[in-house]
């Protein structure tokens, strides 16, 4: 049994009970500004990098893999969800990563906050992340690939809760590596799952029948099918289906972040 | 007690000790004694497998959260943002624990001037040396002026003047009422600067009392350390192992002799000089009592 500052004090002197004296909200903007000095450097490079990738895309391969008069919503979605992992989920995984890696996570832990706030905050900086690249990709795709607009607006929630979900699942498998080379794998991992087991470079149906199946499994194919649903205006059972498995994958991602980040392990 | 995995033997057990008020307790003991998983429990970055810690009355390990509010650390190693830079670090800590923006800047500006380190103000902490790092992670744990300070290694990497002043902070913090807990292998520092000391191997504690009284085991005894030059130790070998001297590092060995028989041993290393390069004689130190306590094991072990 260990006792710390304990009987002698405690007999002249019970100290009160403890009150945080900052709201949630407090927390979560000072901590936000904080995590986000790491980024402020690299910001604008960042962001470049982020547009150019997808436009870049888009220019590069559109004229490729598209059919002219053919409904081409599939590859603006898969663009979008590339954009979305290679940006949120990559960031989630890598940031996660390294708190743990480097033990930058003990600073945090020792601070009077809510564990809710620091992962929000994470989690906003994911998502951050995430946009310049998705918006991008939807405005200009749309506009190269004769979307309507309201279609591409239509797309923007869903891109971002395929974002949240991306962030979180990422955030969730950042959390279990323990080295650098766990972050490489995973990071490689995650590349795999979008590429090839997601409808990105080519429609759904003309997939192979086990990647058709791998597509409908994993969150970043949900994602790609779904966003193709609304660019494309259809609200079938397909897409409603695909929009809970999504939340449910933001449902359980967030939980296994929050069990796997728990600072006081 | 704790212990990470279940076949892993624990890195602590059987730890039971109290800390008052307004003293400076400290850890001692070699790498791996298990020192920096007791301060991860006492901070809340570790729970316990089994046992209870109690910071003024509260059971922590059922309501950690609680920890926060009183205590500060300065970890052993220093991860934090990267690119923050020092005055934000410190005022944006300030703010988290609960001050002002007026009052964590004012505080902020006053440890960067006692710690001098206001030339590096625009410098992102990643580009700091390892020395203004730890700097910044001690002045990080005073801000807030929390009850409780732990402190791991605070002194490594730090030239002597600095230390000096890092001392006198953390001093002056115990004068003002504070708790302060220290980790540290280094003896010399644990002597004059702590009240009390718990010596520390494979996870128990070995002794626990003020300097002076754990000096007092061994007050009988002198210590004679040897540093030889390449090839001296071992002719010295058969004379090393009569007296059952203690490898302290390269070269260099530690005899342990009760006053009376000092000047005899003495004697007997004098025609060995030119096998040589240092001999001292040192009258008996926390290093002594963890000789003794541990076996014959050195803390720099």
């Amino acid at each position: 049994m260990s006792r710390l500052a304990a009987e002698a004090v405690t007999r002249e002197e019970v100290r009160a009970r403890p009150q945080s004296t900052l709201s949630w909200m407090q927390q979560f903007r000072l901590l936000f500004r904080l995590q986000y000095t790491d980024y402020r450097a690299s910001l604008p490079f960042f962001v470049v990098f982020s547009i150019l990738m997808p436009v870049g895309f888009l220019y590069a391969f559109g004229s490729n893999v598209t059919r002219p008069g053919a409904d081409n919503g599939w590859f603006l979605a898969g663009n979008v969800v590339m954009s979305v992992c290679f940006g949120a989920a990559s960031f989630a995984i890598a940031r996660v990563a390294w708190l743990r890696i480097r033990h930058e996570m003990d600073y945090y832990g020792t601070l009077p906050v809510k564990r809710s706030a620091f992962l929000a905050t994470v989690f906003c900086l994911g998502q951050m992340s995430a946009l310049p690249g998705m918006l991008s990709s939807l405005l200009v795709g749309s506009w190269q690939l004769g979307i309507p607009l309201q279609n591409t607006l239509a797309a923007v929630p869903l891109a971002l809760l395929a974002a949240a979900s991306l962030t979180l699942v990422g955030a969730g498998v950042g959390g279990l590596a323990r080295t650098q080379a766990d972050v490489n794998l995973y990071s490689n991992v995650l590349y795999l799952v979008v590429i090839f087991l997601s409808p990105v470079l080519a429609p759904v149906e003309r997939m192979p029948a086990l990647m058709r199946v791998a597509s409908y499994l994993s969150p970043t194919g949900q994602a790609a099918m779904a966003i193709t649903d609304v660019l494309q205006g259809d609200y079938g059972p397909r897409f409603w289906m695909l929009l809970g498995l999504l939340c449910l994958w933001l449902l359980a991602a967030g939980v296994l972040v929050v069990k796997r980040l728990d600072w006081r392990n | 007690m704790k212990r990470y995995a279940p076949d892993q033997p624990p890195a602590n057990d059987g730890i039971s000790l109290d800390i008052y008020q307004g003293e400076v307790f400290g850890l001692l003991g070699p790498n791996g004694a298990g020192k920096t998983t007791l301060i991860r429990q006492l901070t809340g970055l570790s729970r316990p497998t089994s046992g209870t810690i109690h910071l003024f009355g509260h059971d922590v390990v059922a309501d950690p959260s609680l920890i926060h509010h009183w205590v500060a650390l300065q970890p052993q190693g220093l991860a934090l943002p990267s690119q923050a830079l020092p005055r934000e670090l410190l005022v944006l800590t300030g703010q988290l624990r609960g001050m002002t923006l007026a009052a964590a800047r004012r505080q902020a500006d006053e440890l960067i001037e006692a710690f001098h380190l206001g030339g590096k103000l625009k410098v992102p902490f990643h580009r700091l040396s390892g020395g203004q790092r730890r700097l910044i992670s001690i002045a990080l744990a005073l801000m807030g002026d929390r009850p409780v300070l732990v402190f791991d290694e605070p002194t490594n990497d730090l030239d002597p003047e600095v230390r000096r002043v890092v001392w006198q902070r953390i001093r002056e913090g115990a004068r003002g009422g504070r708790t302060v807990i220290l980790v540290t292998h280094n003896v010399v520092e644990a002597e004059t600067v702590l009240d009390r000391v718990a010596i520390v191997r494979r996870g128990r504690i070995l002794a626990l009392g003020t300097p002076g009284e754990l000096k007092g085991r061994v007050a009988g005894n002198v210590r004679l350390e040897l540093l030889f030059r390449p090839g001296g130790e071992e002719e010295a070998a058969g004379w090393l192992a009569e007296r059952s001297a203690i490898p302290l590092g390269a070269r260099r060995y530690a005899v342990s002799v009760p006053r009376p028989e000092a000047a005899a041993t003495i004697a007997d290393v004098l025609p060995r000089l030119d096998a040589l390069d240092d001999f001292r004689i040192v009258t008996p130190n926390l290093e002594d009592v963890y000789l003794e306590l541990s076996g014959g094991e050195s803390i720099g072990s």
